[in-house]
């Protein structure tokens, strides 16, 4: 075999080993509960400052972030993120931002998904069927999916908003 | 001279007057507090050969915290009412917060009128004096204003009934309006207050006397006159047992068997027709007119004297 072609088988196997050993990604995903604090200084300029949600009131509005981060060694292909709409609460639907992923929604606790915003299908007193928005109390989950892999490192994070019944 | 009339006293309220039926009562709004509202989020994903892997994300948790909430309904009125009557006006009390809580209660009357408080017992919107009761402080509470009693926060245990008396005071002027307002605060967030109000029109009977002589002017003695007396009811609402008396004037005879009654001719004893003369108040004509109609229901009654 000439030097040129043991070079290349040798440097295909460490290829093929370093792929056999690099392989594992995990992808953990953490939670955090902020409500929003508007405060009004001396000037009468308003300030909104989050603070962590350990207590609210009805009517309050709490934020959730969702950080998701690949802390494995591998490639993880097709990350999604995947939150229910907690009982006693109400989806904030112009909360929910597309920047960097696609989002479903389902109305049925999981079952079936649709894009977001939803919709539902809906009898008007004439009789015809049309599609509205789906109402917010409608909503039961929501999931990001990722566009693109998630690196060994790399992180996103997704927001979203909801109000205490 | 002198004249008295009368009318007839108290009459209770009609109580067929159409009373607002009470809507029924909405639900305290809100997740009670102490609930708490837990959200875990999680990840799906692949490794490169398509094993698909998932991880679930901490627990985040936030407790609700209580709010404090009133409705006091409905508004009532206006009610006709004539002085000295008194109503009975029925509101629903209904705990708005998220949690257990006593509302105080108040009732005032604009016009400083007698108000108080029953807790209706059957909720039927009548007041049964031998079921219903003067509305107390709670000893949960005990801060001196009578209250609702512990409500919860939904359901059935959220509402309770009153019954708001007004008393019209006796004298009150004809065409007077009076508004008792209703107000309900909550014990846990005396910033949570709701009101409702009770408005009361009143009619009264409003006698007049008219006197006059014929014939007028400077007399001689043994000139006889004529005394005519019109009474007339101007008010807004009947009048009744209407009674009047004039003494005869000194220096003066009254000639017997001279009163009349609307043009009709009247004894001077005590006969059982509605005019006597000396009898039932000495020296005077005393004619019992009886009911006289509002706007405008009116007697006419004469007599003759003599100039001594």
């Amino acid at each position: 075999m000439s030097t040129k072609a043991r070079a290349a088988v040798l440097a295909m196997s460490l290829g093929l080993a370093a792929a056999a050993l690099a392989s594992t990604p995990n992808v953990e995903v953490a939670i955090q509960a902020h409500k929003e604090v508007v405060t009004i200084d001396a000037h009468g300029k308003k300030a909104v400052t989050l603070v962590p949600a350990t207590e609210a009131g009805t009517g309050d509005t709490i934020v959730y972030t969702l950080r998701a981060k690949n802390s494995g060694t591998g490639t993880a292909v097709d990350p999604r993120i995947e939150d229910p709409i907690p009982a006693g609460t109400v989806l904030v639907v112009d909360s929910v931002k597309k920047d960097g992923y696609r989002v479903e929604a389902s109305l049925d606790g999981g079952s079936t998904w649709q894009s977001f915003p939803a919709t539902v299908s809906h009898t008007t007193p004439a009789g015809t069927q049309e599609t509205v928005p789906a109402p917010a109390e409608s909503y039961t989950t929501l999931r990001w999916v990722l566009n693109g892999p998630l690196q060994p490192g790399d992180g996103k994070d997704v927001t979203f908003k909801v109000r205490i019944r | 001279m002198s004249r008295r009339l009368t009318h007839g006293g108290m009459c209770l309220a009609v109580l067929a007057l159409a009373m607002t039926v009470l809507a029924s009562p909405s639900w305290a709004a809100g997740t009670r507090a102490g609930t708490n509202i837990t959200n875990t989020a999680r990840v799906d994903f692949q490794d490169v050969n398509g094993n698909p892997l998932f991880q679930l994300s901490n627990t985040v948790t936030t407790t609700v915290a209580q709010v404090g909430g009133v409705i006091v309904d409905p508004n009532n009125g206006p009610v006709t009412l004539d002085p000295g009557d008194v109503f009975y006006f029925p509101h629903l009390v209904t705990n708005a917060g998220n949690f257990d809580d006593y509302i105080n209660l108040t009732a005032v009357s604009a016009g400083a009128w007698p108000v108080t408080i029953y807790r209706d017992v059957n909720g039927n919107g009548l007041y049964e004096p031998l079921t219903d009761t003067v509305l107390a402080d709670s000893a949960g509470d005990a801060d001196a204003i009578p209250d609702s009693g512990l409500l919860s926060d939904s359901g059935p245990g959220s509402v309770m009934r009153i019954l708001v008396s007004v008393t019209v005071p006796a004298g009150t002027a004809d065409g007077t309006a009076d508004v008792t307002t209703v107000t309900g605060t909550s014990v846990f967030d005396p910033t949570k207050t709701d009101t409702a109000t009770d408005t009361i029109n009143v009619t009264s009977p409003n006698v007049s006397v008219v006197k006059s002589v014929a014939p007028l002017g400077a007399q001689p003695p043994g000139t006889i006159l004529t005394y005519t007396i019109v009474v007339t009811n101007n008010g807004t609402a009947a009048a009744s047992s209407v009674v009047l008396t004039d003494p005869i004037p000194a220096n003066t005879t009254y000639q017997l068997g001279t009163i009349t009654y609307n043009a009709a001719p009247r004894t001077d004893g005590l006969d059982g027709d509605n005019a006597n003369y000396n009898i039932t108040n000495p020296g005077q004509i005393t004619v019992s007119v009886g009911a006289l109609a509002a706007t405008g229901g009116t007697a006419t009654v004469t007599f003759q004297v003599q100039i001594n």
